[in-house]
């Protein structure tokens, strides 16, 4: 066969693109041989005529046999493609509304299937671009048994642990460790972050990636100690930075007071293993000096040696580990040490890299693609309406093509061919759509700290997703419209009424089900619209409104210890004269502001429990807006050396404390269970919230920062403002950069530092809510189509019962009974799928249940109004139909 | 009438294959030819002719090539390609095996 491939390819080539040269040789073949035959039969004595009629005879009919001929070539089967498509080009033309109707609904119905399936594939699917990434595991550790400081977003491993690990195990050919960080790349004025790692020396090498330019680490380059390793850079901060520049010995980057020099650069695709992150500049592990037992920040991965997998690779972790754990145990007390030693490791699979974005946003991408094809499902029954509702009126045509031969089969194909038409256009317009979409999405994700990175390009994922939805949308609106055209009969009137009788059953039947899913749809809109109200009208105990939070940093080579407490009130009495500041005050950290510190308290000895803890200076509770209910605010007697002082907020009392807070002592307590300090409590304040919007109001202590003897390098200020926030956040820059040059400084409101954590829940509320919008339209407009076509239909019958007495409230009121049972049939069965559905997204919702009655009932009221309002004009149409000139026309 | 009933099916093919092994001959030859060698006993229709060549054509067990005939017209000369001739001896073998089998069957005392 494969050798007879290039003769027959020819063949088929010819045949199809020279159909015309291929014709006439046929031709001239046929004639060569019937004229050879009428020589020969006349040579025999036949009479010419007789001759030529007999040499016919035996060919047996010229024509038929050349089209016999074509059929063998296989050439008739994509001359009727081809021709099908032109009919079907035409058919389009003639109507241009409903051709780009159709086009612009399958656009937007594939394209939002597409951007959200282009998420899902850059963030759970698509592999780490390197080589062999299906060996990649993560290792990671269960149990609660860290306590001491957490850094970065891949908190999992202590650097002590990864050491013991990776020197005692056999199952990886190689591990590698890594932790985030971020580099700020303008030691002065305002602050320009980068996004860093710490990696230990293997990483690259582990990894496979090859340099770009110069040299990436190697094991050499991470030991202890190591002043100047130097750093390795991104491709793309190479070209934003130094422009590509090859001479990397010249090339160094602010880091800490001094400059590192740059080693090497990795390749364009290479973003790091972190799905959702790109890094920026990476530095060996030695350099960052952390190697603490009870400091947790890195994130661990190994390359499956040849010969073992997964579950073997965990067993074979889950036997080193107790000996691992008891050489790591940190300085704990009792019961944390019991927890550190519980701990166990998991392997998980890492080929597509590690990402706690993953984590956040895989299951409301799952559920938003579900949305989205609910949606593609609606707009799919709109268009099998539409041509439901041409192919009835266009029965009379295929059924003639039926009575002169034609076979159900080419009906049948011709009609998908024009649906197949309809959905490749759609996929083509579709792919901009999700083009325009998909990257509108990562800044919704974004802070302004935290910029997400998605890999977005387009590979053959997106194109097999986006033809496989355009191929499955044509089978779904263009099955029934082909199956009701091919069974057209022979045209007669009473046939022709009962077919359109039965065409109008089924769009009815598709109507009801466009209003079921709508209302699944709306129902998840408004689950996670009320989810994120019920979020941002959390009281968090602040008034965030007017409130700027400006993070100031120092070097540590220019700020020495003695000078810091007069730099700090050199820069609040400056802060303090800007226009429109109406309060100041100093703090560890705000509400939902990201750092977080707590302390395990006790009372007359006995230990009660975790609280939070934050320091603030005097008017922190007035600037934030949150009321003192007893005691006093932290004021000038509060200084180093004076009694230590407390304020608690009204969960710590309750908590913790019996009767009035007011004079009462309690005490901190170290990780090893001894006491740290004594404070005396002097006042008491409103609920505040700490680190999360979802969580209830935690047990808080304040202490007064101006008991701290040495001020730190970074100090956050809040400040309440009389002028719009965004005039201060400005004049808050350009201030600081005129105190001191050497300052880094960072500003925000604090209302975008709280809408920075729920962005999850803004994403989900808003697109979810426009699908649901999108849903109900294309609803609306299927429900118009077909009350609008019943009425024209049953003009006649109509006319006939005006004219016998039927008054226009009854006529409104068949045709309005007549939608009022679509959309109940529809709702009714949309609220069972709705509940049953619900309860998948139950972990998503927040302040309400899944199965909310409240938001059903809305759900199904604005179905419900939508619908009628679309029926109101073809109803109002049928009951205005003139009896007698309608019936005159019949 | 495309095809012969009283032809076994696939016959013919096997026929044409052997006849164009000997020489290139055009279609007017071949009926000719076909009708020479077999008599009376199969009835091969001019009408089934063609479509059987360019089947072959289309297989590419048969090639075909336009040259000047004998009475000096052009005429589409049709000749066995190498696919063709090892088509030939395995249906000429499948062929034999075939009648052989039957002939043994009929030959069965009653």
């Amino acid at each position: 066969m494969l050798g007879r491939l290039p003769s027959i390819l020819r063949l088929r080539f010819r045949s199809l693109f020279r159909g015309g040269q291929a014709d006439r040789e046929l031709d001239e073949e046929l004639r060569y041989h019937v004229d050879r035959q009428i020589a020969a039969h006349v040579a025999r004595g036949m009479h010419p005529d007789d001759a030529r009629t007999a040499a016919l005879r035996a060919i047996g009919g010229v024509e038929q046999r050349k089209e016999q001929m074509r059929d063998q070539r296989g050439v008739n089967t994509i001359d009727n493609l081809i021709r099908d498509l032109r009919l079907a080009g035409r058919q389009l033309r003639r109507q241009p509304g409903f051709a780009v109707a159709a086009v612009l609904s399958l656009a937007l119905g594939i394209g939002a299937n597409t951007a959200v399936f282009q998420l899902l594939n850059a963030l759970v699917l698509q592999p780490l671009p390197v080589p062999a990434p299906r060996e990649l595991v993560e290792v990671r550790l269960t149990g609660n048994g860290r306590a001491g400081r957490h850094t970065g977003r891949n908190r999992q491993m202590s650097l002590p642990q990864f050491e013991e690990l990776g020197r005692a195990q056999r199952s990886f050919s190689t591990m590698l460790a890594f932790g985030d960080t971020r580099f700020n790349l303008s030691p002065q004025g305002e602050v320009r972050y980068v996004e860093g790692l710490w990696v230990s020396g293997s990483f690259f090498d582990a990894l496979g990636v090859a340099p770009a330019a110069g040299r990436l680490f190697t094991a050499n380059d991470d030991r202890p100690g190591c002043a100047d390793s130097g750093a390795v850079i991104s491709h793309g901060l190479w070209q934003s930075e130094f422009g590509g520049r090859t001479d990397l010995e010249n090339l160094a980057i602010p880091f800490d007071s001094r400059r590192v020099r740059i080693v090497g650069v990795t390749p364009p695709s290479f973003f790091g293993v972190e799905v959702g992150r790109r890094f920026d500049v990476a530095m060996p592990i030695c350099a960052s000096g952390f190697n603490r037992k009870d400091h947790w920040w890195l994130a661990v991965m190994g390359r499956l040696a040849p010969g073992w997998t997964r579950e073997q690779a965990q067993a074979h972790l889950q036997g080193l580990m107790p000996g691992v754990q008891t050489r790591t145990l940190p300085d704990y007390d009792a019961a944390l040490s019991d927890a550190y030693l519980a701990m166990r490791p998991e392997v998980v699979d890492g080929t597509a890299g590690v990402s706690p974005l993953r984590r956040s946003y895989e299951r409301p991408l799952w559920i938003l693609m579900a949305i989205a094809g609910l949606v593609l499902l609606i707009a799919s029954v709109n268009l099998a309406n539409l041509l439901l509702a041409r192919a009835t009126a266009r029965s009379q045509e295929f059924a003639i093509r039926l009575a002169l031969g034609g076979t159900r089969g080419r009906v049948l194909q011709q009609l998908f061919t024009e649906s197949a038409l309809l959905a490749v256009l759609g996929s083509f317009a579709a792919i901009g759509v999700a083009l325009a979409a998909s990257r509108a999405i990562p800044p919704l994700m974004s802070t302004t700290v935290d910029p997400i990175y998605l890999d977005l390009s387009i590979d053959w994922r997106i194109f097999a997703f986006t033809a496989a939805v355009g191929i499955a949308t044509a089978l779904v609106f263009g099955t029934a419209p082909a199956l009701r055209g091919s069974r057209a009969a022979a045209p007669g009137a009473g046939q022709r009424g009962a077919a359109a009788r039965q065409g109008l059953r089924a769009r009815r039947a598709l109507v009801a089900l466009q209003i079921a899913v709508t209302l699944v749809l709306l129902f998840g809109g408004l689950l996670f619209l009320r989810t994120f109200r019920n979020l941002a009208g959390q009281d968090l105990g602040v008034r965030p409104e007017a409130v700027v939070v400006a993070n100031v940093f120092y070097p540590a080579a220019s700020f020495p210890q003695e000078k810091r407490a007069v730099a700090y009130r050199d820069i609040e009495a400056t802060l303090a004269a800007l226009p429109g500041v109406t309060r100041l005050a100093d703090a560890f950290t705000t509400p939902i502001g990201g750092s977080f510190s707590d302390r395990d308290v006790a009372v007359d000895g006995k230990t009660k429990g975790n609280s939070y803890t934050n320091w603030v200076g005097a008017g922190f509770f007035d600037a934030l807006g949150t009321p003192l209910v007893a005691g006093r605010d932290f004021d000038a007697r509060d200084v180093p050396g004076a009694p230590a002082v407390a304020i608690v907020n009204e969960a710590f009392a309750r908590a913790f404390l019996v009767g009035n807070p007011l004079g009462q002592r309690f005490s901190t307590l170290s990780v090893q269970g001894t006491t740290e300090a004594v404070y005396d409590i002097v006042g008491v304040v409103r609920n505040q919230k700490y680190q999360e919007v979802r969580e209830p109001f935690p047990p808080i202590f304040y202490l007064a920062s101006s008991q701290t003897a040495v001020p730190g390098l970074t100090r956050r200020y809040v400040i309440r403002t009389a002028e719009p926030p965004a005039r201060t956040l400005a004049a808050v820059g350009a201030m600081l950069a005129r105190v001191d040059p050497a300052i880094a400084m960072r500003s925000v409101t604090l209302e975008r530092q709280i809408g920075d954590a729920m962005l999850q829940e803004r994403l989900m509320s808003r697109l979810s809510s426009l699908f649901g919008a999108m849903a109900l339209v294309l609803a609306a407009v299927g429900l118009y189509g077909v009350v609008a076509y019943t009425v024209t239909s049953r003009r006649g019958e109509i006319a006939v019962r005006v004219a016998l007495g039927a008054t226009r409230t009854r006529v409104l009121g068949t045709v309005l009974a007549d939608v009022g049972a679509m959309l109940a049939v529809g709702i009714a069965g949309g609220s069972i799928v709705a509940l049953l559905a619900a309860r998948s997204v139950q972990s998503l919702l927040y302040g309400l249940e899944a199965d909310d009655p409240v938001t059903l009932l809305t759900a199904a009221a604005l179905l419900g109004a939508a619908g009628l309002l679309a029926a109101v004009g073809p109803a109002r149409r049928a009951a205005g139909v003139d009896p007698a000139a309608t019936l005159r026309e019949a | 009438m495309s095809r012969p009933s009283d032809l076994v099916q696939g016959t013919l093919d096997l026929l044409i294959l052997k006849i164009l092994a000997l020489e290139p001959l055009h279609g007017w030859a071949v009926s000719q030819r076909l009708k020479q060698v077999s008599g009376a006993v199969l009835q091969v229709s001019d009408g089934s002719l063609y479509p059987a060549l360019h089947k072959l054509e289309q297989q590419g067990w048969i090639t075909a090539e336009w040259k000047a005939s004998d009475n000096n017209r052009r005429a589409k000369f049709y000749s066995l390609t190498r696919m063709g001739r090892k088509q030939l001896t395995r249906e000429s073998e499948s062929w034999q095996r075939l009648s052989g089998a039957i002939s043994l069957v009929v030959q069965l005392p009653e």
